[in-house]
């Protein structure tokens, strides 16, 4: 059986990010949990994010402190063009495969 | 000279104690300056421009605390020492009994208030990010626990400054949370990796 390893990989959370990055535009990971309603968690959102910037599916530029702001700066992330195109394949791939979908 | 167990020269410990706060927030304010000046540009020099920014808040609150013990301190002393000299003996510690006690009290209630007002002012999660960045390595602690902590210092800026005292409250047991989870969730990820790196030979 051969190996799909180079295949990428999309897991549900994953794929919410993307989707909410596509249609969102640059979001905090805060925006992101409030915009996923539950399905994100504050905790775990930034491993996910992580984990995605290692596939190279997202990116993030660090925000200029605002004067007085207490803290390390915060981090706007959006979606390169190669999780844009991963995201697309899995949609087509899913439309696909649903139920009456295309053939 | 006592009232309430406060003496001249509790009063004057007092002083000296601020005094010294007041030397550590700027050294430590000229200290974060320094590693501006040295820190290449980038993630590193913004996050030393917010360190700058909280020293600079610190040593303002603490200099006006001092001013405001030296206050209590030289007016106590001044009495004090008209009453010693014999002159007007009665009026003078009919005037000292009260302003000794209202100095007790502002000590007390400046000590409360200092308390409460770093407990309202501290963002939430300070303590387990700094626990975090120890335990962790760099990478980590940047990619997973930082922009935790970052979000939750704007949120409690927001609430704090709204006047959401209990929202701000709140936020440090939503940091206790989103901390917890992090760390769950990143040792998870790092077991399977290890399990797949294991499994793959």
């Amino acid at each position: 059986m051969p190996a799909h390893d180079d295949i990428p990989a999309l897991s549900g959370k994953e794929r919410l990010i993307l989707e909410l990055l596509i249609h969102g535009g640059a979001l905090y990971g805060l925006d992101l949990v409030r915009a996923s309603e539950g399905e994100l968690k504050r905790g775990t959102v930034y491993v996910t994010l992580s984990r995605m910037a290692d596939k190279g599916y997202v990116d993030h530029r660090v925000e200029d402190p605002p004067p007085g702001e207490t803290g390390p700066p915060r981090r706007i992330y959006h979606a390169t063009g190669h999780g844009q195109r991963v995201f697309a394949a899995w949609e087509m791939l899913r439309a696909q495969l649903a139920p009456g979908g295309a053939r | 000279m006592t009232a309430r167990g406060l003496s001249l020269a509790d009063l004057a410990a007092n002083v000296a104690a601020r005094r010294e706060m007041v030397e550590v927030s700027r050294s430590l304010l000229n200290a974060a300056r320094c590693m501006y000046e040295q820190a290449p540009p980038g993630l590193e020099r913004a996050r030393l421009v917010a360190e700058i920014h909280r020293h600079r808040e610190r040593l303002a609150a603490s200099m006006a605390l001092l001013a405001e013990a030296e206050a209590v301190y030289d007016g106590l002393r001044r009495l004090s020492s008209h009453a010693i000299s014999g002159a007007a003996t009665a009026k003078a510690k009919s005037t000292l009994a009260p302003l000794t006690v209202t100095a007790t009290a502002t000590v007390a209630t400046t000590a409360t208030a200092t308390a409460t007002v770093r407990r309202t002012r501290k963002p939430p999660g300070s303590t387990l990010a700094a626990i975090a960045r120890r335990a962790c390595t760099t990478d980590v602690y940047e990619a997973t626990f930082e922009p935790i902590y970052a979000d939750l210092c704007h949120e409690h800026r927001l609430a704090v400054g709204a006047g959401r005292t209990w929202r701000a409250r709140w936020m440090r047991l939503e940091a206790v949370r989103a901390f917890a989870g992090a760390t769950f969730a990143h040792a998870a990820l790092q077991l399977w990796r290890r399990v797949r790196r294991l499994a793959g030979g």
